[in-house]
């Protein structure tokens, strides 16, 4: 310390401590600061007080109550941002990844499925397309009702020509509609099947009668953006011929099953079963996908329990069965019958002119009371490509069922 | 103090005293002031208070200037601006309350005892000093037979354990200072030998030297002036110096450093300026500066009998000397050649 104290008139304690508190003005401590530089007094009380205060503890500071909930693990989240945005990259790349891939195999079904309608592209465009304003999608929608009432009219024409079809091969299939549209897979209707389906929806989705009113909604919902629903409806609508009313997506599993061996069986150059895509695109697409729905497991034994060695070696093209006797006709056109549920099969001779092209069960039909009761199969009908209809009780012997009188 | 009278104040007959203070103050800014004082926790009485508030305000007359009558915004806007428990606590204690006492004891004795240890820096002297320091806090000190408290003289400004440590230096300084002249000086210090190579100084060039000091330091701002006066005479680090200032000492050491060169040219240019070549300017610069202090501070010391003004003290011409030893280089100080 020095002791040469210059003698003066020194600022009052007040003054000091104020001046070592921050808490003077800066003309104030301007002053203070001239005086000290000349006064080493001052200077020295000033150090000698500051040196008190850093000599004194550090009061405990009162716990300030934290949020739990923003404490350690958040501060620890924080700091792991960086994996967390690296995962959630590498999470969006792989998601990008398989949309792409995704698309491409839509791409590619979509290519060997017939051209869709264009409305119907359109509309399916409109309803994956980013959330618009309520003035652009009420305009969408009218647009999309106005499109959709013109493919189901044109659904409905084209059906009506393939009833018409139907009527010029089986004409006695009047009275049963619904096993008519389940079952045209003959190879001269091979390439109209997937639109003969959806013109037999399409009618009977525009006739009150047959569910109209439930399948005119489910149109409507298949425009909605998320194409899984649109996908699902609309296989739903390609195999739902006879259970309109109740359409359960068991109903619709065993339906596309069931059309997607018919279809390969009867097929030459067999589609790959690639996987579904959730997501269709357009409807005919959609449609595409339900003739070629990939069977797995259980469905696939079922399909080579369905599609027996037959002795001919060839493929084999319709199937019927009553009880435990089975009819097959395999793509030469041969006919052949087990009596053992299609364990060892024995051929026909053909008793028709031409060639069998498809067989099935009949069952029988019982009016009572105004309303139709089903029993069950009892007789094989056999289809030949003149057309002309045979039946038989055993499989074996077959006689031929006189035409329709209109035709 | 009378602790049964408090709440009577307020209702009864001795209401008149509050209502008297309240006439000044107002009644709505005393019961704010009361309320956020928080003296009522530590026994002081409301009459006591009201008392005691108006007579530290009166003190200050309210921050004003004398004879400035203030209104009830700037009385609200003077009590914004203090401390106002450590003002009550403060001027209770100096009013002799014993509760207020009680309550000082027990918030700053330990406080002011490692305050005065740290100071002294031995706990003998600091436990002797914080000792005196309580009994003139308690105005065992009278002055023309009225008792005095140091405490009547906190205005509230800044904490009141700040003001005490601050008025504790000042004690401890001025303690060092009395007791100085009795102590022998160190007889090296005064017998140190002029630095070799130093320029004998004859009258005219004393003359000249003391001038061009003068001159270079009066041009430098005053926080120039402490800052070389701090660190060349006072010799405290970069880290008190910028405790004291509130800025790093990172740039405690650049404005140092700048002040240096500053003085140095100045001087040198002020040198020149009295006729001096630039050669022996810069000899005079490596002068002894023991031998330009003897006259002047002996002349200083006998001038200055009477005390300058606080604004308008002149510079000590022994300090600004031995800054310039230091800043141009000179290995002996003026400080230490004291000591």
């Amino acid at each position: 310390m020095n002791p040469m104290i210059q003698p003066g008139t020194h600022p009052d304690a007040e003054t000091l401590n104020a001046f070592a508190e921050q808490l003077v003005n800066e003309r104030e401590r301007e002053e203070i600061l001239a005086h000290m530089a000349d006064c080493g007094r001052c200077r020295e009380i000033v150090f000698l007080a500051r040196q008190a205060m850093d000599e004194e503890p550090v009061r405990p500071i009162a716990p300030v109550p934290t949020r739990k909930v923003a404490g350690g693990w958040f501060r620890g989240f924080r700091l792991a941002w960086i994996p967390v945005a690296a995962l959630a990259g590498i999470v969006g790349v792989a998601v990008i990844r398989h949309a792409d891939h995704a698309s491409h195999s839509e791409t590619r079904m979509a290519q060997n499925a017939p051209p869709p309608e264009p409305m119907r592209s359109a509309d399916k465009t409109k309803a994956v397309s980013a959330p618009q304003t309520p003035q652009s999608q009420a305009l969408a929608t009218s647009e999309r009702k106005a499109a959709e009432s013109r493919r189901l009219g044109q659904d409905a024409e084209r059906d009506r020509k393939v009833l018409d079809e139907e009527q010029a091969v089986a004409p006695q299939k009047k009275d049963e509609p619904a096993k008519d549209s389940d079952s045209v897979t003959g190879f001269s209707e091979k390439a109209k099947s997937a639109e003969a389906y959806h013109g037999t929806f399409a009618a009977r989705a525009n006739s009150p009668a047959l569910g109209g009113p439930l399948l005119q909604n489910q149109v409507q919902q298949n425009n909605a953006p998320l194409q899984q629903n649109s996908s699902n409806a609309v296989r739903q609508a390609s195999g739902l011929s006879d259970s309109a009313n109740n359409p359960t997506d068991s109903v619709m599993k065993k339906r596309s099953a069931s059309q997607a061996m018919t279809v390969e069986a009867g097929t030459a150059a067999p589609t790959p079963a690639s996987p579904a895509p959730s997501a269709a695109p357009a409807m005919a697409a959609a449609q595409m996908q339900t003739e070629a729905i990939p069977l797995a497991g259980k469905d696939q034994s079922m399909l080579k329990a369905a599609n027996p060695a037959l002795p001919s070696k060839q493929a084999l093209l319709s199937q019927a069965t009553v009880g435990t006797r089975a009819v097959a006709v395999d793509t030469s056109g041969s006919v052949f019958v087990s009596e053992d549920a299609g364990r060892h099969w024995e051929a026909v001779s053909a008793q028709w002119d031409g060639r069998a092209v498809r067989v099935k069960s009949q069952q029988g039909a019982s009016a009572e009371g105004g309303s139709l009761k089903q029993q069950a199969p009892s007789k094989f009908e056999l289809t030949t490509d003149k057309p002309e209809i045979w039946i038989s009780d055993d499989g074996k012997r077959w006689t031929r069922e006189p035409p329709a009188p209109n035709q | 103090m009378d602790d049964e009278a408090s709440p009577k104040s307020l209702d009864g007959p001795v209401k008149v005293e509050t209502s008297a203070v309240a006439v000044v103050l107002g009644a709505a800014l005393l019961e704010r002031l009361w309320e956020e004082s928080g003296s009522q926790s530590w026994g002081l009485a409301r009459t006591d208070f009201d008392r005691i508030i108006l007579a530290a305000a009166l003190r200050q007359n309210f921050g004003l200037g004398p004879g400035l009558v203030a209104n009830v915004n700037e009385q609200a806007a003077f009590f914004r601006g203090v401390r106002l428990a450590d003002l009550t606590l403060a001027a209770a204690c100096a009013d002799g309350i014993e509760r207020a006492w009680e309550h000082f004891m027990a918030t700053y004795a330990a406080p002011l005892t490692r305050a005065a240890i740290a100071i002294s820096g031995s706990e003998t002297v600091g436990r002797d000093l914080a000792d005196a320091f309580y009994a003139e806090l308690y105005g065992l000190k009278t002055r023309d037979g009225v008792r005095r408290c140091p405490l009547e003289s906190y205005r509230g400004r800044g904490s009141l354990v700040g003001w005490l440590r601050t008025t504790l230096s000042q004690r401890f300084v001025d303690h060092y200072r009395r007791t100085f002249r009795e102590q022998a000086l160190d007889d090296e210090a005064h017998d140190l030998p002029a630095a070799e190579g130093s320029p004998q100084l004859d009258g005219a060039f004393q003359a000249k030297l003391r001038d061009a000091v003068r001159e270079a330091f009066g041009d430098q701002l005053a926080e120039e002036r402490f800052l070389l006066a701090a660190y060349y005479l006072d010799e405290r680090t970069l880290a008190e110096i910028a405790k004291v200032l509130n800025v790093h000492e990172a740039t405690i050491s650049r404005r140092v450093k700048r002040a240096t060169e500053s003085v140095r040219k100045d001087l040198l240019r002020g040198l020149q300026k009295r006729g001096l070549s630039r050669r022996a300017a810069q000899e005079a610069l490596g002068a002894d500066p023991r031998d330009l202090e003897l006259g002047t501070n002996l002349k200083i010391l006998l001038q200055q009998s009477s005390a300058d003004s606080f604004s308008g003290q002149a510079s000590s011409e022994r300090q600004t000397q031995s800054v310039i030893a230091r800043a141009t280089g000179a290995q002996t100080s003026e400080a230490g050649g004291e000591r």
